[in-house]
């Protein structure tokens, strides 16, 4: 229906209305994107997962007293998952160095989402409270 | 007695209604067969068509008021362009559907002081400042944070104070391009004798 007394006040309110509205589902959007990609982040940080679970074996160290760890993207070297064990009984904290590249599985250091071009280090997937999170994605955090 | 409306002819009858004399000319008949003259006719006439004025003057009056009303209600829904409203909805119903789907996946990450604090120790804490220095770099072509406390608010959540303490995390910049030295000041109260790290990104401690 077209309208017959022009562009009224009324209008021009309701167009703020839509352009505010729009903006603001434009940042809903986003967060809705980011969402849809986390099953492809996941599979970074199950492999991830995996490979604390093999390092702390190894070590004979339980996952339980991992305080901290990530995995670090160089721009120069492969990239590497360091762990921070705390000192539970006989056990003495320490840091552990897993080279990631030697794992037989390939794993992505950084977030699938994180393109843009670095000249530093990298770290996206950090391991605290009993899990892993994506630092780079806000909503990639199981 | 003559006519009354032909003074020359003979009356013959005499009008039902009026009484006046009328001739065989003038005799006009009702519809129950009653005689009457050319002017009460007339007269009756001129009634029967008021009545039929006055119910087009009443059926038309309705008409326009029912036209009025109808206009009224169009002028109400013309105050607003129907594309703004339509956009309106969309946008309304995009962002109920997209919160409904975003809700699903729970809430976002986000660790305060409080998160860190229960642990008690500086180490998961300290990897989380390390690994927001180097977004910070990345996002400022290469350049680290020339204290802890540039990181705040945009990259840390809450001010770098270890678990909450009055102590900030300490940041320094050092001699060329690729190093900076992150440290946990008085770490032994952790029982730690140093916890750092560098620009490799490799947790030391001793």
């Amino acid at each position: 229906m077209k309208h017959a007394r022009g562009f009224t006040l009324v209008d021009t309110a309701t167009l703020l209305i839509v352009v505010i509205l729009a903006v603001w589902d434009g940042f809903f959007l986003n967060d809705a994107l980011d969402v849809s990609r986390r099953g492809e982040c996941y599979v970074n940080q199950a492999a991830l997962d995996r490979a604390l679970w093999d390092a702390s074996s190894q070590r004979k160290r339980d996952v339980a007293d991992v305080l901290a760890a990530y995995a670090v993207q160089y721009t120069d070297r492969a990239p590497q998952l360091v762990i921070l064990y705390r000192q539970r009984g006989a056990a003495e904290r320490a840091v552990v160095v897993v080279d990631l590249s030697d794992r037989k599985e390939p794993i992505r250091a950084l977030c699938p989402m994180h393109t843009a071009a670095r000249t530093r280090p990298a770290i996206d997937y950090w391991y605290a409270f009993g899990k892993w999170h994506c630092l780079f994605n806000k909503w990639h955090s199981a | 007695m003559k006519c009354f409306f032909h003074p020359t002819e003979d009356a013959l009858f005499e009008c039902s209604s009026c009484g006046k004399p009328i001739c065989g000319q003038c005799m006009r008949f009702e519809d129950d067969d009653r005689v009457v003259c050319p002017a009460c006719t007339l007269e009756k006439a001129m009634d029967v068509a008021d009545e039929d004025i006055n119910e087009l003057l009443a059926a038309r009056h309705r008409m326009t008021e029912a036209g009025r009303r109808t206009s009224t209600l169009q002028e109400k829904l013309a105050v607003f362009n129907v594309w703004l409203v339509l956009a309106l909805v969309l946008l309304i119903g995009a962002q109920l559907l997209m919160r409904n789907y975003i809700g699903k996946a729970g809430k976002p990450a986000f660790f305060d002081v409080a998160h860190f604090r229960e642990l008690g120790d500086p180490g998961p804490e300290f990897t989380y400042i390390l690994a927001k220095a180097f977004q910070y770099a990345n996002d400022h072509g290469g350049r680290y944070p020339d204290k802890a406390d540039d990181l705040y608010p945009h990259y840390l959540e809450a001010p770098p104070f270890i678990l909450g303490t009055e102590d900030a995390y300490a940041l320094t910049p050092i001699q060329g391009p690729d190093q900076f030295l992150l440290t946990v000041p008085k770490a032994d109260r952790f029982r730690y004798r140093r916890l750092f790290a560098t620009g490799d990104g490799i947790l030391q401690i001793q």
